[in-house]
């Protein structure tokens, strides 16, 4: 691994992680559990798009299990690594044939798959079904808040890191 | 090719977007009513208010398929215990929405808010 590249993981780890704790400590915008702006995305996307598969994969790897001790809890680290496999299983697929304009498609249907995985998991963990009745709401905050990332993320790699 | 990809991604965001609209409109009418029925195979056994301040209500339904006991207090109506195997009525805890009663489906059980006419929104009509 190259020093240049390495450095910009770490990096790029440390962003999330710092994204991920401002984030764990705002208020939650709606009582509804799970509904966050997800900020962190950002550099899911970027990562993505800048590196291998396996590279991605790690900073989002370190920055779910370094999050659990900062500001997080173990037991939001399973909800949140369901949902961010189930989400990184969808954009990263897409991330190989959208160009870097259309990330924020890739970013609203990774946001819908995160959804999902945190749902399944919160369904099969307190064995409640009726939770699905969560799945709308968050699914549609999930919408707004990966259009966002998505656009945020496609600025930055085209008008900053491209260049 | 490429253009093919984005648009059959933008579709699927539509798709995933007007499918979490429709539901969320849906959950957030979900908000039953003032009172709730209980259900057993069918015929309605208790009728009451959603809520009970105070000491819970407890009512009791037995049947030949066994037994729910259902509570009725402050924060709304859940099952507290039941005889059936997978204890599924108990988890589902409070009823929280008209879409989804709580359900004992080895005692035929059903919990649900009552149907209230005439009463709130005018867009129980569409019932
Ligand atoms: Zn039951």
């Amino acid at each position: 691994m190259k020093t240049r590249k390495l450095t910009a993981m770490a990096l790029m780890t440390g962003a999330a992680l710092m994204i991920h704790y401002v984030e764990s400590l705002l208020p939650a915008l709606v009582p509804v559990p799970g509904v966050k702006p997800g900020l962190a995305n950002i550099v899911t996307l970027l990562a993505l798009y800048m590196f291998a598969p396996r590279d991605a994969l790690l900073i989002v790897a370190a920055r779910l299990i370094l999050g659990a001790f900062v500001g997080g809890s173990f037991s939001a680290l399973l909800y949140a690594a369901a949902g961010s496999a189930v989400s990184l299983a969808v954009m990263l697929p897409l991330s190989r044939v959208l160009p870097p304009r259309y990330m924020y498609l890739a970013s609203i249907l990774g946001a819908a798959g995160h959804n999902l995985g945190q749902i399944a998991v919160a369904v099969a963990v307190t064995r409640t079904p009726s939770l699905v009745v969560y799945l709308p709401v968050l699914t549609l905050s999930g919408c707004i808040a990966g259009a966002f990332t998505g656009f945020c993320a496609s600025f930055a790699y085209l008008r900053l890191i491209k260049k | 090719m490429r253009n093919k990809t984005v648009r059959a991604c933008i579709f699927a965001v539509l798709a995933v977007f007007l499918l979490a609209l429709a539901g969320t409109v849906l959950t957030l009418r979900r908000d039953g009513g003032e009172s709730i029925e209980i259900v057993s195979d069918g015929t309605v056994v208790y009728s009451g208010p959603a809520k009970a301040e105070g000491e819970p209500v407890y009512v009791p339904v037995q049947t030949e398929r066994g037994m729910n006991l259902v509570r009725i207090d402050a924060e709304g109506v859940c099952v507290e215990s039941a005889d059936c195997p997978g204890q599924e009525c108990v988890s589902s805890g409070y009823l929280k929405s008209a879409y989804l009663p709580v359900v004992c489906l080895p005692h035929r059980l059903v919990i649900r808010f009552a149907k209230t006419p005439g009463e709130g929104a005018p867009d129980a009509v569409s019932e």
